[in-house]
């Protein structure tokens, strides 16, 4: 509490020295705010949770409205950029941190939250990788994370008397046996060229000690040839190759697919089809490793009201409430390791392998070309699930451009 | 503020007195400038900027932690990195067959259409309407229609079974995906080339046709020499802007494939999106739009050349 | 006479283009009609007991971006109207040689002013109008709509004035009538298809601009229909019912200003002689 005060203050005396310097344009410069600007893009069960988050922030502070603005998935990194270029933009702003983090952070738009997640009690309560840091300092907090399991049909499972498979290999034997009866679909997955194949297919190979920072060798030809393989025995069908994360959901949502790789965010469709199980991401010789996705809460860098962003996030995302109520109404699991045993995770035995899955993550490059590299991965698995290059190609060819850009991107990783 | 506007067109413009006197005989020339004014005030207060800005990233250094920050000149460099990247031809080779089928399917099929819809009639009536309707429907709706019609278990495959065809994987397999993006985009705006020409149609002078059918020439005949030779300006600019929506629009691209599979569809306008807001390179996007204007460009040549042939005429 | 065997073929042909159109539009008035579990599990089928929840939920949210459309759309195509049909006609003149040079570099301008990717426009155009401070506002966005659009309304209605013949302005100069009077009364009145058809074409495409729309406006209330839509997919999921239902309901407006237009599409070949 002291420290924000503190901070408080010192941001009032930063922008009185402004208005001074403006000559005291006349603007009232009391406490009194006139709302926060919070950005976001999700529709649907996450759209939902965040009303009912807001609740908390309502309750708390009646006095400072929030006006949510939602931006389409795609503009919403160019809208923020603009808003940058004449110093202007969101108060709050939840983006697509795997994909936009190094960008946004490094083009100034977010706010430096270090101070904030140093001495937070809040934030106590989360893992470290819950923050992203760019040069060291944090720019963006993730109070929940969406993640890949693999969802399966019981019904299908039943009829060839398949278990839930828990290693690539036991996954693999599966598949062929339901390929073989030539009844049903084995495997509905996305792997469109962009990030939603990549996003897909890189847990192969993070079963297998490989990431982007350490991409090349054997493995990464091996688990192309795999997936080659995949589509040459028909596992998965050869349209695969245009699919996103929701078609591939679309066709194992059907019913006549055997298992789908898909993310917890699917759960509240799962949830009313008794028929659906769920398992974590079949591991490799190096464990079942997915990574973790979803949106972070970022601070707009030029908001005024910085400290009072804060406390937004604080309440209406990093707390348990805030964490519990998203869960409970969207699926996306809490980042709060204080959470992981509780009986709303424990006891929905669709969501523990999500649950555990979170606990055990891979690593993303840190690297300001990290889109770039999970385009090509992209485009290499659709290129192969589609027939139009060979694993081996494939393979050589994103060796080669991840190799690319991880130099353009200043080699860190 | 619309107000204002419409007060600068040239209605309220100088009239032209002072140059009535021209002393060489002939009719006075009318003086024309100020009907451009208008325009030009649009395009020099919002055009030339964002024009401008594109061109200076293509030749600077713009990335993400530069955006906004001051941009580094580093000349032709990013000219050069796409020009020797593999995708950018491989864009470029995808983008003249996507504009090809554009053009074929949408000013043939778009003439003869234009010719059928033109007479009156509830179905003519109803035709119309109906390809406006889906003209207006959203790319992203009428995209993912076609992305459900044309999935290996679609209606198209199933249509294609009960004859005993099929199934062709159209949207991926890497030597189908093109035609069909290319299709759905010519379905797509082929509405547009029927409005377009079909208002070119009616505004032919009618004495033109009823002197052509009084020689005695056939309905052929008369639509591709009488026809045909008179709609010349409206096709010439169809076809400019055809091929500036082919350059510049990849909403159905986006929706049915994604650029894939593997990188088949990944036209240069996507590909320059793509570069831009995916990877965050604004200064290789930049080098992209700018040479895909200089193809345009290019290719606009005869009809600029056509322009100043009328204009002597 | 001509031809009873081209008019039948006429027919066939006007049958084909109707039936590759309607089936698209039949699956989406299908989807709209489907619950939203159902679309997402039997996207295919074409038995089921239609629902009328999506259209009910539609017109609650849509009626305000509707009224929001209309108001940028109109204000967009007389703005654009304003400024391209005296363009076009300067640009159709022929007066001399050297006119005849500044049109063709002009053409070419136009062309090169057109072809800024529109995405890539968002960044810079955003700095003008915040200069204005025009930054969500509709006036900003009907600015940036009109501009995005004014290259290609003069480069589509410039053949219509081309077709006027000679020597109606010569008529008209030997009259007396000035510049101004030409232009008025005989040039305009002789542009009804030209100015219905462009109208018609910058009316609909204004509604379904969405990226200026999405980025330049953020205002919630005010977020016209193409915004709504786009708002519709994310990564996570896509309500497809809810997509189709909207998608149709608010492309309805459009068909009726294509009517209207349409009644205005005077037949200058009388009677139809193409028949």
């Amino acid at each position: 509490m002291h420290r924000r005060r503190r901070s408080r203050t010192l941001a009032l005396a930063a922008v009185g020295g402004m208005l001074m310097a403006a000559c005291g344009s006349g603007d009232d410069a009391t406490e009194a705010s006139d709302g926060l600007v919070v950005w976001y893009y999700f529709s649907g069960g996450p759209a939902e949770a965040l009303e009912k988050q807001h609740e908390l922030w309502a309750e708390a502070h009646p006095d400072v409205p929030v006006e949510y603005v939602q931006i389409p998935f795609e503009q919403l990194p160019s809208r923020l950029l603009a808003t940058a270029s004449t110093e202007d933009g969101p108060d709050v702003v939840l983006h697509n941190v795997p994909v936009d983090f190094p960008a946004l952070a490094g083009a100034g738009v977010l706010a430096d939250l270090t101070d904030y997640w140093n001495e937070s009690e809040v934030a106590e309560q989360l893992p470290d990788n819950a923050a992203w840091r760019s040069d060291d300092k944090v720019y963006t907090v993730m109070s929940y994370t969406n993640l890949l399991g693999l969802y399966y049909n019981q019904n299908i499972l039943d009829e060839y008397d398949l278990a839930p498979p828990e290693s690539v290999t036991e996954f693999e034997a599966a598949m062929q046996t339901v390929a073989a009866d030539g009844k049903y679909v084995p495997l509905a997955m996305a792997g469109a060229a962009g990030t939603a194949g990549a996003w897909n297919f890189m847990p192969l190979l993070l079963g297998r000690g490989v990431d982007y920072c350490n991409l090349e060798g054997e493995i990464v030809h091996e688990e192309f040839e795999r997936l080659q393989r995949w589509t040459e025995q028909g596992f998965v069908p050869r349209d695969t190759s245009t699919w996103i994360g929701p078609d591939a959901w679309q066709q194992f949502f059907g019913g006549d697919v055997a298992f789908g790789i898909n993310g917890n965010w699917n759960l509240g469709d799962a949830r009313g089809a008794e028929w659906i199980g769920t398992a974590r991401f079949p591991a490799g010789p190096d464990g079942s490793h997915v990574f973790l996705g979803g949106e972070g809460l970022g601070i707009g860098a030029f908001s005024d009201q910085q400290d009072l962003a804060w406390e937004y996030i604080e309440t209406a995302w990093l707390s348990d409430e805030a964490s519990l109520i998203n869960f409970n109404t969207s699926g996306q699991i809490p980042t709060r390791t204080d959470l992981a045993e509780h009986q709303d995770l424990r006891e929905d035995a669709l969501v523990r392998p999500f649950v555990a899955a979170a606990g055990d993550s891979g690593a993303w490059p840190m690297n300001e070309q990290t889109a770039a590299m999970q385009q090509a991965m992209g485009a290499a698995v659709s290129a192969v699930i589609s027939g139009q290059k060979s694993a081996e190609q494939a393979a050589d060819d994103v060796i080669a451009e991840v190799a690319d850009a991880r130099e353009q991107g200043g080699s860190t990783c | 503020m619309n107000g204002r506007v419409i007060d600068t067109s040239p209605l309220a413009a100088r009239p032209a007195a002072g140059r009535r006197q021209r002393s060489d005989g002939r009719l006075p020339r009318p003086w024309l400038a100020p009907y451009l004014f208008p325009a030009l005030v649009v395009a020099g207060a919002l055009l030339v900027y964002p024009l401008v800005q594109l061109a200076r990233m293509s030749v600077s250094d713009v990335g993400t932690t530069t955006l906004i920050s001051a941009w580094e000149l580093v000349g032709l460099e990013n000219f050069g990195a796409v020009l020797n990247d593999a995708a950018f031809w491989n864009a470029a080779k995808v983008t003249a067959l996507l504009t090809a089928v554009l053009l074929v399917v949408d000013l043939i099929i778009g003439f003869v259409a234009a010719l059928a819809l033109t007479g009156r009639g509830r179905l003519i009536g109803a035709t119309l309407s109906l390809l406006v309707f889906v003209w207006t429907l959203p790319p992203l709706v009428s995209g993912s229609v076609w992305k459900f019609l044309l999935s290996g278990d679609g209606g198209v495959n199933a249509a294609l079974g009960m004859v005993g065809l099929g199934p062709v994987d159209w949207l991926s397999s890497p030597s189908v995906a093109l035609w069909s993006v290319s299709l759905v985009a010519a379905w797509a705006s082929l509405p547009f080339a029927i409005l377009i020409i079909r208002g070119g149609l009616m505004s032919i002078p009618p004495d033109v046709l009823e002197a052509a059918a009084l020689d005695g020439a056939n309905a052929w005949q008369r639509a591709t020499r009488v026809i045909l030779p008179l709609l010349r300006p409206t096709l010439a600019v169809l076809t400019i802007l055809l091929i500036l929506y082919a350059f510049g629009s990849f909403n159905f691209v986006y929706v049915l494939t994604g650029g894939g599979p593997g990188d088949t569809t990944n036209i240069l306008p996507f590909l320059a999106y793509q570069t831009a807001f995916r990877t965050y390179s604004f200064d290789l996007a930049s080098a992209i739009a700018v040479l895909s204007m200089v193809v345009v460009l290019v290719l606009s040549v005869p009809y600029v050349l056509g322009v100043r042939k009328e204009q002597a005429a | 006479m001509i031809g009873r065997r081209t008019g039948l073929a006429s027919k066939a042909f006007v049958l084909g283009l109707l039936v590759v159109y309607a089936i698209p539009l039949a699956w989406i008035a299908l989807t709209a009609l489907k619950s939203e579990e159902l679309a997402r599990a039997e996207p295919n089928t074409i038995f089921f007991r239609p629902t009328l929840e999506t259209f009910r939920h539609t017109l609650e949210v849509a009626s305000e971006s509707v009224a929001t459309s209309i108001k940028i759309a109109v204000a967009v195509t007389v703005l654009v109207l304003a400024v391209a049909v005296p363009a076009a006609y300067a640009l159709a003149r022929k007066v001399s040689a050297r006119w005849s040079r500044t049109v063709a570099v002009l053409l070419g301008a136009l062309l090169v002013l057109q072809m800024v990717p529109q995405p890539m426009a968002v960044i810079p155009l955003y700095q003008i109008l915040a200069g204005w401070g025009l930054v969500d506002t509709l006036p900003g966005l009907i600015l940036a709509d009109t501009a995005n659009l004014v290259p290609f309304a003069i480069l589509l209605l410039r053949p219509f004035v081309l077709a006027i013949p000679g020597e109606i302005y010569e008529a008209a100069q030997v009259d007396g009538a000035s510049g101004r009077r030409t232009f008025r009364s005989i040039v305009i009145p002789l542009l009804p298809n030209g100015i219905a058809t462009v109208a018609t074409i910058v009316f609909i495409m204004t509604w379904g601009e969405f990226v200026y729309a999405t980025t330049l406006i953020t205002n919630q209330q005010g977020l016209p229909v193409s915004g709504l839509l786009a708002q519709q997919t994310s990564m996570y999921s896509v309500e497809w019912s809810r997509l189709m239902g909207l998608s149709l309901l608010t492309s309805l407006p459009l068909l009726v200003v294509f009517l209207i237009a349409k009644r205005r599409l005077v037949a200058g070949l009388s009677l139809g002689a193409v028949r």
